[in-house]
C-alpha cells in the first residue's frame, strides 16, 4: 500500500523513541523504544495498570507524551494525516448513548472521508444489533460490537484495540474477532490489540509486545520471541541453568525439579537438561513472573534512528 | 483524495453530529422564543388598546396636560384617566418587570444548562474519545460545537429583545418613568445587551466545563461566574461614558431643568452639592449625620454653596450604553472561545482510560 507521502509495505506503522508518560502518581510508560511493522497484527499484553492504555491514548493523540517521540505511518499522532488512518476503540467503549445504531454509523461516515458503511453495517448485522436499537438500550457486548463496526468503516491503516474482547462471550468473541481479522487481512490493515489475556488472541496475533510496569519486556515476531525461548528441567541440585552464558529469564522448583525458562536461540543448554520449546503462553508468564528480567526486543522490532517524516 | 475534500466534507459532516446532538436543546429553545415572543406581543397589542381607548397613549406622566386633562400625579379614584394610569400601574407594570426578570434568566439559563455541559460532558463521559480520534480535527469540532448553539441563541434572544424593547419603550413614559433604565431591568433584557450577555454566558460555560472537566461542578461554577459577571457590568456600567451633571439654582431648586429631563434619564448615580470652586460633595459622605442640622452643618464645614447637583446618563446615552456593553461582551466571549481553542489543543490530556 503506498500514499501520497511514499510510504510503502514493509514502513513502521508505530515508531516509538524514548517515549514516557508521567501522571501524578508517577510514571505510567517509561523509556518505550519499538516499531511495528506495518500490516501487523500485534497482541499489545501486559497486567492491568501496566501502561497499555496509556500506549494507545498516546497513539491516538488523546495524550501527549512526556518524553520522547512517537509517530504513525511517520506523522506525530496529532498530524491530521495520522488522525485520519488510525481508528481507537477504548477500554469502555465509548458512545453516544441517545443515538441509535444507524446514528452512530452516521457518526462515521459524516466525519471520516473514507468511510466504508457496507463493512460497518456487516459488522453490527453479524452481531444482531439492530440499527434501531438506542445505543444506551444495548449489552455491553453489543455496544462493543457497535464501537468495532465504527473503528472498521473509517478504513483506517492502523487499527487500535483497548480490550475490545473482554465483555463478549467466548462464541461472540471468535466471531468479532474472525470478522476483525478478516478484514484486516483484506485491507492490509495494521492491528494492535491490547489485552489481559493472551489466550484471547491465541494464534491470531504474529507479534508481541509486551509492557510490565511500564516498560517493554518483550517487543517483536511471536515466532522470533518463543523459537528465542527454551524451557529445561531437570534435577534440582547441581545444576545451574545460567550455565554457557544463557540469561535465564525465570526459575522454578517444584520438589526436587527445576524447570528454568532460559533465552537461549540454538544450543542445548547442557547435560542433564531437558529440553523443550515453550509455548507463546509459557514465554509471557514468565516474563511476567519476573520483573528483572532484561528484555527482548527482536531485530525487526528495533526502533530504527532514521530520520522519520516530520 | 484530496486535502480540500476532506476539509469541505469534514465541514458538513461535523455540522450534522452537533445538529443530532443538540436536537433536544434547539427545539426547547424554540418553543421557549416562540412561546415569550407571542406572550410579549400579545401584551403589547393588548395593553396598547387599552391606552388608545382610554385615550391616555402618547401621553407622558412628566407632562401636566394630556389632551386638555390635567394628569400629573394622578390620585387613585379621583377620575377616569387617573383610574386608567393606575390600571396600567397595577396590570402591565408587573408584567413588563417580570417579563424583564425572566429574560434575564436567558444568559443564565444558557450559561448553565447550554454551555457548562457542552464538552465537560463528553469529557466525563468519556465520548470525546470517540470524536476526537474520527478524520475530522478538534478544532473544527470545537468550532461547530460552538457556532450551532452561539447562532440559535443570537437568533432566539435577539427576537425576544427585541420585542422586549418594542413592548417597554411603549410603556415607559406611562408607567416606568422611576424605573432607572440603567438597572438590569429593563438594561440588560432589552436590546444587543441581552443578546451579548447570552453569547458571553453561554462561553463562560463552554470554557469552564473545559476546564473543570465535570458537569455538575462545571454548572455550579457557571452559576457564579454568570452572577459575577451581571454583578461586574451592574458596577461598570455608569462608568462606560461620562455622565452628565444637573445643576440647581442657588438654593438648591432643580425646578428651571425640564422636568422630562429628569424623567427620561437614569438617574441615582451621584448627587450632593457643590463647592465654590465648582467641586462635587456627594451626599454619602455626610450619610451619617443623624439629623437634617447635622447634614446642614456637614456639607457646610466641607465647603458646601448649598447649590445642588445630580449625574445623570440622560436619555440619549441608551443606545450607545447599549453597544458598548454589547461590545465588551462579544470581545470577552471571543477571547473565551479562543481560550478554549486553545485549551483544546493543547490540554488534551485527559487520563488514560486504565
Amino acid at each position: 500500500m503506498t500514499d501520497e507521502n511514499g510510504d510503502i509495505a514493509g514502513s513502521s506503522a508505530l515508531e516509538a523513541t524514548g517515549l514516557g508518560r508521567k501522571y501524578r502518581r508517577g510514571w505510567a510508560l517509561r523509556d518505550v523504544a519499538f516499531r511495528l511493522p506495518a500490516g501487523c497484527v500485534c497482541a499489545l499484553v501486559g497486567p492491568n495498570g501496566s501502561g497499555k492504555s496509556t500506549l494507545l491514548s498516546l497513539a491516538a493523540d488523546l495524550l501527549a507524551p512526556t518524553t520522547g517521540i512517537l509517530r504513525i505511518f511517520g506523522h506525530a499522532p496529532s498530524a491530521p494525516e495520522a488522525r485520519a488512518r488510525i481508528a481507537f476503540v477504548a477500554q469502555d467503549k465509548p458512545l453516544y448513548p441517545r443515538f441509535t445504531v444507524a446514528d452512530t454509523l452516521r457518526l462515521g461516515r459524516e466525519l471520516n472521508p473514507r468511510w466504508d458503511q457496507r463493512a460497518a453495517e456487516r459488522v453490527v448485522a453479524e452481531a444482531d444489533v439492530p440499527l434501531a436499537a438506542r445505543v444506551g438500550s444495548l449489552s455491553g457486548g453489543q455496544r462493543t460490537c457497535v464501537a468495532l463496526a465504527l473503528a472498521l468503516g473509517k478504513r483506517a491503516e492502523l487499527l487500535l484495540l483497548d480490550e475490545p474482547m473482554s465483555d463478549q462471550d467466548p462464541l461472540r468473541r471468535r466471531r468479532m474477532m474472525g470478522a476483525l481479522m478478516a478484514e484486516a487481512a483484506e485491507h492490509g490493515t495494521t492491528v494492535v490489540i491490547s489485552t489481559h489475556v493472551l489466550a484471547e488472541l491465541d494464534g491470531v496475533c504474529d507479534h508481541l509486545l509486551l509492557i510490565g510496569d511500564g516498560r517493554i519486556r518483550l517487543a517483536g515476531e511471536s515466532d522470533a520471541i518463543q523459537s528465542a525461548h527454551r524451557l529445561i528441567t531437570g534435577a534440582r541440585d547441581g545444576l545451574d541453568p545460567g550455565a554457557g552464558g544463557h540469561t535465564v529469564v525465570e526459575r522454578r522448583t517444584t520438589g526436587r525439579q527445576l524447570t528454568a525458562l532460559v533465552r537461549s536461540a540454538t544450543a542445548p543448554v547442557g547435560d542433564g537438561w531437558i529440553v523443550r520449546e515453550p509455548s507463546l503462553e509459557d514465554v509471557l508468564l514468565g516474563y511476567l513472573r519476573s520483573p528483572d528480567a532484561p528484555p527482548l526486543i527482536t531485530a525487526g522490532a528495533r526502533a530504527s534512528s532514521r530520520d522519520v517524516v516530520r | 483524495m484530496t486535502a480540500r475534500t476532506v476539509l469541505t466534507e469534514g465541514a458538513t459532516g461535523v455540522l450534522w453530529l452537533v445538529r443530532r446532538q443538540q436536537r433536544a436543546f434547539l427545539w426547547t429553545f424554540a418553543a421557549l422564543v416562540v412561546a415569550l415572543a407571542g406572550y410579549i406581543v400579545w401584551q403589547r397589542v393588548e395593553m396598547v388598546g387599552y391606552l388608545r381607548d382610554h385615550g391616555i397613549d402618547g401621553c407622558a406622566d412628566w407632562r401636566t396636560y394630556c389632551r386638555g386633562k390635567r394628569i400629573s400625579d394622578p390620585v387613585r379614584g379621583s377620575g377616569p384617566l387617573a383610574d386608567a394610569y393606575f390600571h396600567v400601574y397595577d396590570v402591565y407594570r408587573p408584567r413588563l418587570l417580570d417579563t424583564g426578570r425572566l429574560l434575564l434568566a436567558l444568559p443564565v439559563v444558557a450559561g448553565v444548562f447550554v454551555g457548562a455541559p457542552l464538552i465537560a460532558r463528553e469529557l466525563e463521559s468519556g465520548t470525546y474519545r470517540l470524536v476526537w480520534t474520527q478524520s475530522v480535527s478538534r478544532t473544527r469540532w470545537l468550532a461547530a460545537r460552538l457556532a450551532l448553539p452561539t447562532a440559535a441563541l443570537v437568533v432566539g434572544t435577539a427576537i425576544l429583545a427585541a420585542l422586549y424593547t418594542w413592548w417597554w419603550r411603549t410603556a415607559r413614559a406611562i408607567t416606568l418613568t422611576d424605573v432607572a433604565w440603567g438597572t438590569s431591568v429593563p438594561f440588560d433584557a432589552s436590546g444587543p445587551a441581552l443578546v451579548s450577555l447570552t453569547v458571553l454566558c453561554f462561553l463562560l460555560g463552554v470554557a469552564l466545563g473545559l476546564v473543570i472537566r465535570r458537569t455538575l461542578p462545571a454548572m455550579a461554577a457557571t452559576l457564579a461566574a454568570t452572577a459575577g459577571v451581571r454583578y461586574g457590568l451592574g458596577v461598570l456600567r455608569p462608568r462606560l461614558m461620562p455622565t452628565r451633571t444637573l445643576v440647581s439654582a442657588a438654593d438648591g431648586d432643580f425646578g428651571a431643568i425640564p422636568r422630562h429631563v429628569f424623567s427620561t434619564s437614569w438617574r441615582g448615580m451621584s448627587n450632593g452639592y457643590l463647592t465654590r470652586s465648582g467641586g462635587k460633595i456627594p451626599w454619602d459622605r455626610c450619610s451619617s449625620a443623624d439629623s437634617a442640622d447635622a447634614t446642614e452643618r456637614c456639607f457646610t464645614r466641607l465647603g458646601s454653596t448649598g447649590r445642588a447637583y445630580e449625574d445623570i446618563h440622560p436619555a440619549s446615552h441608551f443606545w450607545p450604553l447599549q453597544w458598548i456593553e454589547a461590545g465588551i461582551c462579544l470581545a470577552a466571549a471571543l477571547a473565551l472561545a479562543a481560550f478554549c481553542a486553545r485549551w483544546i489543543r493543547r490540554r488534551p490530556t485527559g487520563r488514560a482510560a486504565a
